[in-house]
């Protein structure tokens, strides 16, 4: 790296040369990024669950894909029913769409002369126009309770048209599909009001939101960085550089996203935010010790050399750090996260190798051929200052305090965090206002339920599904699962066969039964597909009816309504209800895949803590080269993230593929903090062998570096919070009050534990350096009054570094 | 005139076909006059007979068998009768399906099965569907007027190194096809392949004669396959045992023979 260095000051038109070359190439790759919100992709990586999920719906027809929901005080007038034709008319000369299905088309089964007959509610093309036409429609919807809760409600103020895709249509083309839609229905506004929602509408505008939420987020974090940069260097120059280099970081990692056809999910979204908010310290860090060398007067090439050369060890520390606990996240099971975790790494180290050879082949290019810059040192207010003092003090002189009261915070936190909830609910996601959560939220009060849900009986081979044992069973863990709360509809083959038997026997509701003939069965349904019901059936079966589903919609994607329905068809299955030819019966569905993330998300949580721990340990025990610092320094960071969990716990925010990566990113960041602390403890300790007198430096130096960029970084993550998602918002305040916790922790219980126990260094005492380790009671501490020049001498340089 | 344009994949089912040997193409022919010709190849027979088996493969490559017997018989100018007997699957066997045709005219089709044993006419509402799971649909399956499409000769072009014509037709009403384009032999006029483009002009499936048999002087198609490409689902379907001219009686074609079975 040394060397690196020299070349990058000695011939700064190679480095930037390549810089821009290598950044070109990644931005011409960045357009290639896919978007998608897909839960499943959440759970890819040969999740079993996911493999169900993903065979369930290769297998069975989609049954509705986006749901349109029209409501009035009473749809059963002429008006409202031409307009249901016309819409449904107009969507299916939509190129991306299969079918439509509505109360007017919806097929009607019923006995006739010749036996039954299987025919469109109302013939095709027409609508209902006189009163006799309207209540003739209304008591054949009112005759069977399929239709009830899925085309209609049950008080005939709403009506439902459910949209099926067709298979090869992308996420990516249904967000202006959804646009398509609303001004369609626009037209048609008044007095019908109109509402989409659905799961497909709902990934969708997952990733639409998502990149609206980039649109925001990246100018407001170069905003933000701009202006913290500026109050703290006031230069031109000290403002225009780090932020190029952050930027080009960003070009990299997001170009590099698209090299490894890594899609854009709600978590790799905010990676501009994180690499910006977290990368500029190593800038701020190389361009500060320039700066501040050059008033000092070693100016030029030779002072910019020196300096770069001096601050290059401690940034290499800080990014491998970060990077490392980044890293950790790699580890995890849900790939959002294994993404967010390499992807950050890279970016926090390409930031960081840019701040060491881009930045100084700049400045020396800057430096050679323009006017120098010396900073004038502004007498600003200082408030940083005598808040150090004051926790230097406090750290000294109660230090069992502050370790009485992290310990007291520690476990209110444990506490806290045991009841800290997970979910993967899409819809939650968005905000509480956003026209597809309202959209939804009506929808599923006034039908069945726009979450999906199924339960697979997979049976011994083709036609199967046909046998009369096969369908009572279904027939029979159907109605228990209509038991359950927030289930609101049910719909299999069963009540077709059941409709069909019914209607073949006079409409005699006795025989509202599945035939006891498998013959019977397989013709009815034949009978159905010749009669134009052929696609519908898809939904039911599977291409061979070797395996069929139960539907359920549902009013909530929760992961906890998933447990139930899974308890319910395990024990169903368990207790022996169904006959030997029945192998299996599958509960798949977006919501168990919800299941299934939370279960992992808690577990890839507690793994990613954990080696991000250890990976940190390690380094600074490398860095130091002693193990015990290494413990030392993950000393303040356990308070902070169990606090983190503790808030969560508290205030209901729950773990989810964004809340995910605070611990690391706390642990990335707060282990910084640390080693500055103690890097500058052991030098003090070295020389004057006085640990409170070192303690009281170490704050009063690296403090004002740490509270600095903690504050900065907070404020980085704050843009987060008019995110379009509950989640990222949510995530933003978060890492701003782990960056405050870690920095503070960092500067009182690291200290406290310092005094309290102090670890033994003389066995790796720093060359040439001797020194009779004396420790001192808390009584006999150095106070503020007291502090040693060195002090003083730093005062002036907020940002300057003293590791080594 | 009718013509079963589209392809005629159903050729074998509702169209009869005829004795004339091939005649040698003019260069000069129009599209109309190509399709005509085409379609008066393989509408020669007065009647048929044959054994069918359909395969039905999905995307992942799993496939369901079904048989069943047809008989086409002509019914005057512009009318046809043809009767399908199911054979397997097994629950479903005997199961029969009647059809008339008359230009002008809605089908009529009549649905017998034997669990139910009774005779269920349908409504001819649901053509656009899959029939039997297959990937052709009932229209794909019916006969189609001629003069319903629009013809333009697009090129010539080579299929398995037989020259071709390449056709264009376009409905002048759009019910389910906005666009057919048709593969034409330049030796013998027997269609060599189709592709369908849905009614929102997304190009949809292609159907080949995979084989063209002698048969009783008739160059008949024995096996066609149809490939959606929307829903990778292919079908193919087999010809056995085609006899033509065999004077089959007007009762076969009836509700009353239906309930009999094969």
């Amino acid at each position: 790296m040394k060397r690196i260095i020299g070349f990058s000051i000695g011939h700064p038109w190679w480095v930037i040369a390549i810089v821009l070359g290598v950044t070109v190439f990644f931005a011409f790759q960045i357009p290639k990024v896919k978007i998608d919100p897909r839960i499943e992709i959440v759970l890819r990586d040969n999740n079993p669950v996911e493999a169900l999920y993903s065979e369930n719906k290769e297998a069975f027809a989609s049954y509705v894909d986006i749901l349109i929901g029209m409501l009035s005080t009473d749809i059963y007038t002429p008006s409202s029913l031409a307009k249901i034709r016309e819409i449904a008319g107009e969507i299916e000369g939509m190129p991306e769409v299969r079918k439509v299905t509505h109360i007017l088309n919806v097929k009607y089964i019923e006995g006739s002369e010749a036996g039954l007959d299987v025919s469109p509610m109302t013939e095709e093309g027409t609508v209902p126009a006189t009163p006799e036409e309207i209540a003739q429609l209304k008591a054949k919807a009112g005759s069977w309770d399929l239709y009830t809760g899925t085309y209609i409600t049950e008080d005939g103020t709403g009506t439902a048209l459910s949209v099926v895709l067709h298979d090869g249509v992308e996420t990516d083309d249904i967000v202006p599909l959804y646009y398509r839609l609303m001004d369609l229905l626009e037209r048609y506004q008044g007095p019908e009001e109109f509402f989409i929602s659905g799961p497909t509408v709902i990934e969708a505008l997952q990733g639409h939101y998502m990149l609206k939420d980039l649109n925001i987020f990246i100018p407001l974090i170069a905003g933000v960085t701009l202006v913290l940069l500026f109050l703290f260097f006031r230069s031109f120059r000290g403002v225009a550089l780090p932020l190029i280099s952050l930027g080009i970081a960003t070009v990299w990692t997001m170009g590099l996203m698209a090299i490894l056809g890594i899609p854009l999910t709600v978590t790799t979204s905010v990676l501009p935010v994180v690499l910006i908010a977290v990368g500029s310290a190593y800038g701020i860090h190389v361009m500060e010790n320039v700066f501040s060398d050059a008033a000092e007067g070693r100016k030029g090439i030779p002072g910019l050399t020196s300096a770069v050369q001096r601050v290059r060890l401690p940034v290499i520390m800080a990014g491998c750090t970060t990077a490392a606990a980044f890293s950790s996240l790699t580890t995890s099971a849900i790939v959002p996260l294994k993404h967010f975790g390499a992807l950050s790494a890279f970016g926090i180290l390409a930031a960081l190798a840019l701040s060491l050879t881009f930045i100084p082949a700049l400045m020396a290019l800057i430096t050679s051929r323009f006017r120098e810059y010396v900073p004038h040192h502004h007498s600003s207010r200082d408030f940083i200052g005598p808040v150090l003092k004051r926790l230097s003090r406090l750290s000294v002189a109660h230090s069992w305090l502050i370790i009485g009261i992290g310990v007291v915070l520690f476990l209110a936190a444990c506490f806290g965090a045991l009841r800290v909830k997970t979910d993967l609910n899409l819809i939650e996601d968005f905000r509480p206002s956003s026209p597809i959560r309202v959209a939804d939220r009506i929808l599923n009060e006034k039908f069945g339920g726009t979450a999906l849900f199924n339960v697979e009986f997979d049976t011994t081979g083709p036609d199967d599904i046909k046998e009369p044992a096969v369908l009572e069973s279904m027939e029979l863990l159907q109605n228990e699962l209509m038991g359950l709360e927030n289930i609101g509809k049910a719909v299999s083959l069963v009540d077709l066969v059941k409709k069909m038997n019914q209607a073949m026997h006079d409409g005699d509701p006795a025989f509202y039964t599945i035939p006891p003939s498998r013959e019977l069965i397989a013709q009815y349904l034949l009978l159905f597909s010749f009669s134009g019901g052929g696609s519908e059936l898809e939904s039911f079966a599977d291409y061979g009816y070797e395996k069929g589903q139960i539907l359920l919609q549902m009013k909530s994607q929760s992961a906890y309504l998933a447990q139930k329905v899974e308890d319910t068809v395990n024990a169903f299955y368990a207790s022996g209800k169904t006959p030997d030819d029945v192998t299996g019966v599958i509960t798949t569905g977006l919501a168990m895949l919800a299941k299934e993330f939370n279960r992992l998300v808690i577990q890839s949580q507690f793994r990613s803590f954990g080696v991000s721990l250890v990976l940190v340990v390690l380094i600074t025990a490398l860095i130091f080269r002693s193990f015990k610092l290494g413990l030392y320094s993950v000393i303040p960071l356990v308070v902070p993230v169990v606090l983190n969990f503790g808030i969560m716990g508290f205030a209901g925010i729950k773990l989810n593929a964004a809340t995910a990566i605070i611990a690391s990113l706390g642990i990335g960041m707060g282990i910084d903090y640390s080693i500055h602390v103690l890097s500058r403890y052991r030098h003090e300790i070295h020389v004057h062998d006085d640990v409170p007198r070192a303690i009281d430096i170490a704050l009063n130096t690296s403090g004002r570096a740490i509270l600095y960029n903690a504050l900065a970084v907070a404020v980085g993550f704050l843009v987060l919070v008019p995110s379009n998602f509950v989640i990222i918002s949510e995530l933003g305040i978060l890492v701003a009050l782990i960056m405050i916790t870690t920095s503070l922790a960092s500067l009182t219980i690291l200290p406290a534990t310092l005094m309290v126990l102090p670890p033994d260094l003389s066995r790796d005492m720093e060359p040439g350096v001797v020194t009779i380790r004396v420790v001192k009671t808390p009584a006999a501490s150095v106070t503020g009054e007291k502090a040693p020049d060195a002090v003083r001498n730093e005062k002036e340089k907020p940002y300057r570094e003293v590791v080594q | 005139m009718r013509c079963s344009v589209a392809l005629v994949l159903a050729a074998f089912v509702c169209a009869v076909l005829l004795l004339t040997p091939a005649s040698v193409a003019r260069a000069e022919m129009s599209a109309y006059d190509i399709v005509k010709k085409s379609e008066d190849l393989l509408d020669q027979a007065d009647d048929s007979i044959a054994e069918m088996l359909m395969v039905l493969i999905n995307k992942k490559g799993d496939r369901r068998e079904r048989t069943l017997n047809a008989s086409v018989k002509k019914a005057g100018e512009g009318a046809s009768k043809s009767i399908l007997f199911f054979n397997t699957p097994a629950d479903v066997k005997g199961t029969s399906f009647l059809v008339w045709t008359e230009e002008g005219k809605d089908d009529q089709q009549w649905l017998y099965l034997p669990a139910l044993q009774r005779v269920r006419q349908i409504s001819s509402s649901g053509k656009g569907e899959s029939f039997m799971g297959t990937e052709l649909t009932f229209f794909d399956m019916g006969s189609h007027d001629a003069d319903d499409y629009t013809f333009t000769h697009l090129k010539e072009e080579e299929i398995d190194g037989e020259p071709c014509y390449v056709i264009e037709a376009i409905p002048k009403k759009v019910e389910f096809y906005s666009k057919i384009i048709l593969w034409i032999r330049k030796g013998n006029f027997i269609p060599a392949q189709a592709d369908f483009f849905d009614k929102k002009g997304t190009y949809e499936k292609r159907g080949t004669f995979k084989e063209v048999q002698d048969i009783q002087g008739i160059n008949t198609p024995t096996a066609i396959e149809m490939h959606n490409v929307i829903n990778g689902r292919t079908t193919l379907i087999e010809l056995k045992n085609v006899v033509y001219n065999s004077g089959l009686s007007d009762d076969i074609f009836t509700q009353r023979y239906m309930k009999r079975g094969k």
